[in-house]
């Protein structure tokens, strides 16, 4: 059986209003099969949460559209699916964390309430009874006492209400879970605390997970697959060694490790990336990041990378096309 | 809770003293003696002194003020110098008719104001939007007093569908209550609007929708309730005007109500009648700014714990 | 020296921004436009049309007369070209208007300025008295005191400014107290400038944007206001070819000539309108965040 979850194919995104059309996300590959964790890394503004709403189908109306491509969840493409079947997938099949824990609750609904309401929608078989069983689980499940469950929002700390969320994320068992920076708004003690929580629920539930961060450390921890984003491409994919022991890497995965430790240990540290994410209203021709890319020629400034891969390491660059013996 | 309600209560106090005494000042530092202005400027020097010591003026600024205060302490308010009644019964006697008109014309406000708000701000920028915006617009811009006039010469000149003045059964409420209510449905709808399309705007509504819960679901669970806190004050301070203000409309269609006494009693500088009603307009913004509030506990928790916090 | 320059550049791009947004708004500009319309025939009413012959003096013979080539709008009671008084009444209304809302800005802002700045017991005391004002309705407050003090434009200019100054208080003191928070007036003080020059040069500036929103939409309210008084009979007086005062004389015919009321309503609506959408727009332009 095959058992990929989600696989998306070319993806393209764009926002749109009268003034400009950003191009968001420019013709993404992705794969995540079931129980895996892939990272999705890249700096803010990279397209990795504009992917990620494309998933869930949570585009802004009228502004933002999927202009190109394929997003396939179990056996359907999500792309053409209405928006009544979309909802019957949100939250049951594939569900979300946001960055923000503090506003991410609605503060006039108690926890409980607000957890019952994924049950409510997607599990109409249950009664009342069975739902509030089901919540209690589900708080204990991320580590808070069930009594609990009567109280507000505001009576939790940034930390809990993230576990709220994760409980409400995690109600239906869904398939994949897509976590956006969960641990960006809190403090870093915090942080680690929910993210062994997630691995743990990973394991015990077989959820997969694309776990949206800039932060390398978390990635280190928790992913089994990486892709590097960078303005709306992957522009290198990998298994978690192989980003992070490989041998190759794209110039951009270079400049983002400020250096990569299993590289010869007399290279001294790399300078930070010089200037900033092309606009992406008006992207440059070319592979993307040659403006700031320390070894850019000519050619990378008129011609698209083409797709380099070695057992499963993909890179976008054109240095291992040319002359895959040259080394990074 | 409760101790928090009569804090509010007792808060009110100095507000009423204040303006009591700006009232007073206001009326009593100005030009124009009461009693001239009640006997009419032909009457004899003796009938004014007869005049004022029959009504108690008398004094300098501060005894007569202080005089006044003290009657209001044991609940006297005086009697009125252009009709010698007493006072209270005869503010208690234009209540009923302000009441009905501000209630009359909160509903109306109520019932179009949210419904046009809510629609508006789900159908951003569609022709309902725009239509309702230009409706707020309109209202906005409308004298309430001239709106009166049109819809009188169209009603009862016109079609003699219902009464032009005064009070002769509840129909003759209607159109007042309509002019009323026109100059505030405006505000109504444009907060409405912009707070739902403020609270659309939030993460716990995204959230929601990461839920699998349907547009209608969201508006109707999470939306709405978070909405209506600026909304919720927003007809409490127009019902507050609406009580203490009606003047322009009670005028036009000459309804026997608080505002029109006001007007006739400044007129003659009847100040025990004025000072009687600007407090009563106080005391009524006041408890109604408290009810408010206490709406707000009712809906948001975290108010609600505030309070409570507050009162241990 | 390349502080300051950047410093002016940084401010005119402002107002630059905020003009090209304000622009780009159709109904605010129509209202800008009639606005416009409305101060030039404000401005030159007695050009337009002679004060004397046209606005106050009585011809009896040509009274309550339908529209016509002659009278655009027809006359009222007294003979008198209502078109004419309508022009003149522009004038009337918009520099009452208009001069209220100066005198409250003012009185309010300084007001406001030093309650927000100072804090503690200015504050506490200032606020106190502003909010035993709010306590009524602006109506009502207007009405007592131009009751009191008797009718005719002096006395509601005092009645209005004095009903308007506590609201704008409260707005300035507000923006003032999220102002000085603020890194930049923390630095200013860091440097040892003096409490005028931070209010001056720092805190006011950085106020701005919602007074004027509030001063433009407020003169709105003062028309409205004027109208109102001048109708009931307590603002000015006839023959004064105030908006208000020529509507409540108009009631008196309703009966027989309504067309009469429509002309003075509509005038209203014009000015307030104008004042409305100009305000709107304003705001949307100074702050293009409140706007979707």
């Amino acid at each position: 059986m095959d058992d990929r979850i989600l696989s998306i194919k070319n993806l393209h995104v764009k926002y749109e209003n009268d003034e400009m059309t950003v191009y968001a996300v420019n013709g993404i590959d992705l794969e995540v099969r079931r129980g895996e964790t892939v990272g999705l890394v890249g700096e803010t503004g990279a397209g990795k949460t504009t992917t990620a709403f494309a998933v869930m189908g949570l585009l802004p109306k009228k502004i933002g559209s999927i202009s190109e491509g394929e997003i396939i969840l179990g056996d359907i493409d999500i792309t053409h699916a209405t928006e009544a079947d979309m909802r019957l997938l949100r939250g049951n099949k594939i569900s979300m964390i946001f960055q923000d824990p503090m506003t991410s609750l609605n503060p006039l609904i108690t926890v409980g309430d607000q957890i019952g309401e994924v049950l409510e929608l997607h599990r109409k078989e249950m009664d009342k009874e069975e739902r509030e069983k089901r919540v209690d689980a589900l708080l204990e499940l991320v580590g808070l006492p069930a009594e609990r469950k009567t109280e507000y929002p505001h009576q939790f700390s940034g930390g809990m209400k993230q576990r709220i969320v994760i409980a409400m994320a995690l109600a239906c068992e869904p398939e994949l879970l897509i976590a956006d920076e969960p641990t960006t708004a809190l403090d870093v003690t915090i942080q680690a605390q929910v993210l062994d929580m997630m691995t743990g629920l990973k394991a015990k539930l077989g959820t997969a997970i694309i776990l949206i961060t800039h932060d390398l450390g978390v990635v280190a921890e928790t992913c089994d697959k990486v892709a590097i984003m960078y303005a709306g491409e992957i522009i290198e994919f990998g298994s978690l060694e192989d980003i992070f022991a490989g041998e190759k890497h794209h110039p951009y995965t270079v400049g983002l490790f400020g250096s990569i430790p299993s590289m010869e240990e007399n290279v001294q540290r790399l300078k930070p990336i010089n200037g900033l994410m092309p606009d992406p209203c008006n992207l440059p021709s070319g592979c993307k990041f040659h403006a700031r890319c320390p070894r850019a020629t000519e050619k990378c400034r008129t011609c698209i990378p083409e797709k380099f891969e070695e057992q499963g390491h993909i890179i976008y660059c054109h240095l291992f096309n040319e002359n895959t013996e040259k080394e990074v | 809770m409760a101790k928090f309600v009569l804090k509010r209560v007792l808060a009110l106090i100095p507000v009423v003293i204040g303006i009591s005494f700006i009232i007073f000042a206001i009326m009593n530092l100005t030009p124009g003696e009461p009693a001239r202005l009640i006997l009419g400027p032909y009457a004899s020097q003796s009938d004014v002194e007869t005049f004022n010591q029959a009504m108690g003026i008398e004094g300098n600024f501060w005894e007569r003020y202080l005089n006044y205060m003290k009657g209001v302490l044991t609940g006297d308010f005086g009697i009125s110098y252009r009709t010698q009644n007493d006072v209270l019964a005869e503010l208690v006697a234009r209540i009923p008719c302000t009441l009905i008109l501000a209630t009359g014309a909160a509903a109306i406000m109520v019932l179009i104001g949210i419904p046009v708000g809510i629609i508006s701000a789900i159908k951003q920028y569609s022709i309902l939007d725009y239509s309702s915006m230009f409706m707020a617009l309109l209202f906005t811009s409308v004298p309430g007093f001239w709106l009166g006039i049109m819809l009188m010469l169209l009603f009862s000149l016109q079609l003699e569908w219902l009464p032009a003045t005064g009070v002769e059964s509840w129909l003759s409420y209607i159109l007042p209550c309509i002019t009323l209510a026109a100059a505030f449905v405006a505000s109504l709808i444009r907060i409405t609007r912009s707070s739902m399309l403020e609270i659309i705007r939030q993460d716990y509504i995204r959230t929601a929708y990461a839920k699998g819960a349907s547009e209608k679901r969201v508006v109707m669970k999470h939306v709405l309730r978070n909405a209506m806190l600026p909304v919720v004050t927003v007809v409490g301070i127009n019902f507050a005007i609406m009580m203490g203000g009606a003047i322009v409309t009670e005028s036009v269609f000459a309804l026997p109500g608080v505002g029109t006494l006001l007007i006739t009693s400044v007129r003659m500088k009847d100040i025990p009648v004025v000072m009687a009603v600007v407090m009563f307009v106080a005391v009524v913004i006041g408890i109604i700014n408290l009810l408010v509030d206490l709406a707000y506990a009712y809906i948001d928790p975290r108010i609600k714990s505030k309070y409570s916090a507050r009162k241990r | 020296m390349t502080e300051v320059g950047t410093r002016t550049i940084k401010k005119r791009s402002q107002l630059v921004s905020v003009w090209h947004r304000f622009k780009k708004n159709k109904l605010a500009m129509f209202g800008l436009v009639l606005l416009t319309i409305m101060l030039l025939i404000a401005i030159f009413a007695d050009v337009l049309v002679d004060y004397q012959a046209d606005v106050v003096e009585l011809h009896m013979s040509e009274r309550l007369q339908g529209i016509s080539s002659e009278h655009w709008l027809g006359t009222d009671q007294y003979g008198r070209d209502i078109f004419s008084r309508l022009i003149y009444g522009t004038r009337i209304s918009l520099f009452i208007g208009l001069a209220s809302v100066c005198i409250s800005v003012t009185a309010g802002t300084i007001i406001g300025a030093v309650a927000g700045y100072y804090g503690g017991k200015i504050d506490n005391v200032l606020m106190r008295i502003m909010d035993m004002f709010l306590a009524i309705p602006q109506m009502l407050m207007a009405i007592a005191i131009v009751a009191a003090l008797g009718s005719g434009i002096t006395n509601l200019l005092i009645a209005l400014s004095i009903a308007a100054t506590p609201g704008f208080s409260r707005i300035v003191r507000s923006s003032i107290m999220s102002i000085k928070e603020q890194e930049f007036v923390e630095a200013a003080v860091a440097y040892g400038a003096t409490d005028r020059h931070i209010i001056l040069k720092h805190i006011i500036p950085n106020a701005i944007g919602p007074i004027i929103v509030q001063a433009t939409l407020d003169i709105a309210t003062a028309i409205l206001t004027i109208a109102s008084l001048s109708f009931i009979g307590l603002g000015i007086q006839s023959p004064t070819p105030e908006w208000g005062t020529i509507l409540s004389e108009a009631k008196a015919q309703m009966r027989d000539f309504p067309h009469l009321i429509v002309s003075p309503g509509i005038a209203i609506i014009l000015a307030v309108m104008a004042l409305n959408l100009i305000g709107d727009g304003l705001r949307d332009a100074l702050d293009p965040r409140m706007k979707n």
